[in-house]
């Protein structure tokens, strides 16, 4: 365990120097803007320059670029993540609200992913050339070929006519639970509230499908090869040998072990589950972070783009982390 | 399996291309016993003289609008004609012509993105992986911020800011494209490194720019191939993308994921819109992915599954 320690230390510090650079790339995306981006954010010509140039010195804009990282870069430490001219709000308070319905919608995209991939990639393994590892196949091919954008426009085609599935928002308007964590399911679940958790559920299913199908398709491929390479090891042929069903072996042991590289490797790609949220969000209307990006980037929002650039980015940094240690955790041999 | 025999070709000018020749034909007797990627060959030639053709494919021009003919159906529904054999769009622009056109974006775009940023990244992997220290360091920790984005949010990040535009488009995707090569070439040289035929080229008095070039990158060349074959149907899925968002292509050039967006608020009522131009892309993307995945079966025997 001292070991891991150490190892675990030494990781968390090699991510240092890369949130530094992340947040430089992100304070920088300011800068790229061709022009002057309060003028226009203020929209072009609608403000006097006296009044623009009060704004630059509000904001610190007028100050020298490195002073003003610096300044960018301690805000972050206070939560201070700039002011949204078109929300006029703080962005933190913005970005926030926000953020409980893409956590659901994510979770609910792993847990759909999952209940699909794992039992696939089980059961090909098993049963290589079976009509279900064929289907497996061509799903790992699909998930990766096809447009989450398209699948999700199909998907609302094929539903909306049909009227089975609400194709835009979260809840239907009246229905929303109590506030408990803002995540729709869960605070019905908690406030017992059935009608509301049901509608709920009925809403988030196309977006956490269209999001899950990719993402399951990885998953179901890395389930499948780790399986396969388990199965062959002796210490399956010997657990068979003494005499343990099938069903046994694969749940007892085969699964264990290849269990660790599929929560490795579905934490890693966890970037993909975060890019195709943005798409899947505006498709959906769903009102989360990813649809916030969109929709600020028409009306040249700009600090909301970048601070949703950064709160992505540090969730996908802290995913990383968790990868490399849940497999130094797991992987020193699971025990029997 | 390394082929390492290509290195013990004497010096000898005649020898060079007849081995060549006889890789290539080895190459494609492996290739070609698997079916999928010779269909992905097939799928993807299409589209590349779909691509190289459309002035000649086309019925419209693609931007021309027409708003008597609005939303038309294919030819083969009730109503459809031969004029738009893929139905109008709300404008009453010809599916058909914006399809057709679009894969020139998309392809060359996917291509161009692919060997540039292969390009970069297979120098900078060398570089990285043949010297290390100071330089490999800070290679690896520009690839490591990179990589700490999400690949589309980076992507609409930076053309959120940059605004629409194909050179825009381009050096947003490079900027982040070539850590994938740049990773790959690392790995195998710091392998090559150690292996004996570079200490034999060493030991003759081989420099580092020819160990690192006329050694070292032949051997890696093939995982470069699979490599950026495959990228290019991560880019063009990218593009497609962005320009769903409105943060791609300028308005006046079809594209394919364009197009799918123009046609997101009526696909209820209209179907074509948005399908056939997403089947365009799925079946490019799959066709690369195919090629890609065929070509790793036959130059890589090592990651075959």
């Amino acid at each position: 365990m001292a070991v891991n320690l150490n190892q675990f230390i030494n990781r968390l510090l090699q991510t240092i120097p890369v949130v530094i650079g992340v947040t430089v790339i992100v304070f920088s995306l300011m800068h790229l803007i061709p022009g002057d981006p309060v003028e226009i954010m203020m929209g072009e010509g609608s403000v006097s320059k006296g009044e623009i140039q009060r704004i630059r010195e509000e904001f610190g804009l007028h100050l020298p670029l490195p002073v003003q990282y610096v300044n960018f870069f301690t805000g972050l430490f206070k939560g201070d993540l700039g002011y949204s001219i078109f929300y006029r709000q703080q962005v933190r308070d913005v970005v926030f609200s926000r953020l409980p319905a893409t956590i659901e919608l994510m979770v609910a995209a792993m847990i759909i992913s999952l209940i699909i991939a794992l039992p696939v990639g089980i059961i090909s393994a098993l049963r290589r050339y079976s009509l279900l590892d064929k289907v497996g196949t061509l799903w790992a091919l699909l998930g990766v070929s096809m447009p989450g954008f398209w699948l999700g426009l199909l998907l609302i085609m094929v539903f909306s006519v049909h009227w089975i599935f609400p194709v835009a928002g979260r809840i239907d308007y009246g229905m929303t639970p109590r506030h408990i964590t803002g995540l729709y399911l869960l605070d019905s679940i908690l406030t017992l509230n059935g009608l509301s958790f049901w509608n709920a559920l009925k809403h988030i299913f196309l977006p956490a499908v269209t999001l899950g199908m990719a993402m399951g398709a990885l998953t179901m491929k890395v389930v499948r090869s780790s399986m396969l390479e388990v199965i062959r090891q002796d210490y399956i042929t010997f657990a068979r040998a003494k005499g343990l069903s099938r069903p046994q072996v694969v749940i007892k042991h085969a699964l264990k072990n290849a269990i660790i590289p599929t929560i490795t490797v579905v934490t890693l790609n966890m970037g993909v589950l975060l890019g195709g949220n943005m798409i899947v969000e505006t498709v959906f209307g769903w009102p989360g972070l990813g649809s916030l990006v969109v929709n600020s980037i028409y009306n040249r929002d700009y600090p909301v783009v970048q601070a949703s650039v950064l709160v992505y980015a540090v969730t996908f940094i802290a995913c990383n982390l968790l990868a490399d240690f849940l497999y130094t955790i797991l992987n020193p041999r699971v025990k029997f | 399996m390394r082929k390492t025999d290509t290195l013990i070709v004497p010096p000898n000018d005649d020898v060079t291309p007849h081995h060549f020749q006889v890789t290539l034909r080895e190459f494609w007797r492996e290739y070609k016993k698997n079916r999928m990627a010779v269909a992905g060959i097939f799928i993807v030639g299409i589209f590349v003289l779909i691509g190289i053709f459309s002035p000649w494919l086309i019925l419209h021009d693609p931007n021309e609008q027409d708003i008597f003919n609005r939303f038309q159906p294919p030819v083969w529904m009730e109503g459809g004609s031969w004029e738009y054999p893929l139905g109008t769009d709300e404008l009453g622009r010809d599916l058909y012509s914006r399809i057709i056109y679009g894969s020139r974006v998309s392809l060359a775009l996917g291509m161009a993105v692919a060997f540039f940023a292969t390009t970069v990244g297979v120098l900078m992997g060398l570089v990285s992986g043949y010297y290390g220290g100071t330089i490999d360091s800070i290679i690896q920790r520009v690839v490591d911020i990179l990589l700490a984005f999400p690949y589309l949010v980076f992507a609409i990040g930076l053309m959120a800011v940059l605004g629409r535009g194909i050179i825009n488009l381009f050096l947003v995707l490079l900027y982040k494209e070539w850590v994938t090569p740049c990773r790959v070439v690392r790995s195998e040289v710091l392998a090559a490194r150690e292996s004996e035929y570079v200490e034999a080229a060493r030991a003759v008095g081989a420099g580092n720019l020819h160990i690192m070039f006329k050694e070292i990158l032949p051997n890696v060349f093939s995982s470069v191939i699979v490599v950026a074959t495959l990228r290019v149907a991560w880019i063009i899925l990218m593009e497609a993308s962005l320009s769903f968002i409105g943060v791609g292509v300028p308005l006046h050039i079809p594209s394919w994921g364009m197009i799918i967006a123009d046609g997101r608020g009526y696909i209820t009522q209209y179907w074509w819109l948005s399908t056939f131009s997403g089947m365009a892309i799925l079946f490019t993307v799959l066709g690369i992915n195919l090629m890609g995945q065929g070509l790793r079966d036959a130059l890589d025997p090592r990651l075959k599954e």
